[in-house]
């Protein structure tokens, strides 16, 4: 089989934590990018929700379609768009979680490197410690290539959240 | 202080640094914004537990069984 997965780079924040992780210069060879998190917030509550910010956000429309479910709520759905340079793109589990606990948070860019194109991408995120989880579609209306990503949180990231990010190849 | 985490990805450098006051700014308002959107969605959650509680009830005052209410909300 092809290897068509690439670990382009991945950071782990130290016992400080971290304000944000941020990869720039992102390579422009690799078909499409996935972007592994395994998060937890310093601070806030049980959930504390994650932002991944492209380079080619700026004041650009995003537009959101998102399901989320709980412990308490069978499940709903929710819609909405954001005007600004940043979008929620899953939750983490907040200090007051319970300890050791990370979410996961899977980001998919299609054709990211196309500066004639449109760059929507999938995100899927689960929270560690509970039923909750969420799935968004994401527009972002430019033609740019994305350069960079900056993932953060409404709190700082905890100590030892990782991110891995990958470049795929079409073949 | 926490530091910014950045690797450059094409050198593999990996860099920490204090944010600037731009960035600062920008993260208070997306703190705001992520709060905001956090208390709307708990609010959306909740009325929607309350209207289901209450749907629930109304069918459960016509005579439904709970396995009926609870084949109906399947």
């Amino acid at each position: 089989m092809a290897i068509t997965y690439y670990a382009i780079s991945t950071i782990t924040a130290g016992s400080s934590g971290a304000v944000s992780i941020d990869f720039t210069n992102i390579p422009q060879t690799y078909t499409d990018l996935k972007l592994v998190v395994s998060a937890r917030s310093a601070t806030g509550s049980s959930l504390q929700y994650l932002t991944v910010t492209p380079s080619n956000s700026g004041s650009l429309t995003f537009r959101n379609l998102v399901t989320e479910g709980s412990t308490t709520v069978s499940s709903y759905t929710s819609a909405g768009y954001g005007t600004g340079g940043q979008v929620t793109s899953g939750a983490a589990p907040g200090n007051g979680a319970t300890s050791g606990i990370f979410g996961s948070l899977e980001l998919y860019f299609s054709n990211y490197s196309s500066t004639t194109l449109y760059k929507s991408y999938l995100v899927d995120s689960v929270m560690g410690n509970a039923l909750w989880f969420w799935q968004g579609a994401n527009l972002i209306s430019a033609n740019a290539a994305i350069t960079s990503l900056s993932i953060t949180s409404a709190s700082n990231l905890a100590a030892y959240t990782s991110a891995t990010l990958y470049g795929i190849k079409n073949s | 202080m926490t530091n910014a985490i950045e690797v450059n990805c094409e050198t593999g450098e990996v860099t920490e640094r204090p944010l600037t006051v731009e960035e600062l700014a920008e993260r208070e308002v997306m703190a705001a914004q992520a709060e905001a959107e956090r208390i709307e969605a708990e609010r959306v959650a909740a009325e929607l537990a309350a209207a289901k509680e209450s749907a629930q009830a109304k069918l459960a005052a016509l005579g439904l069984t709970a396995d009926e209410i609870a084949a109906l909300t399947k």
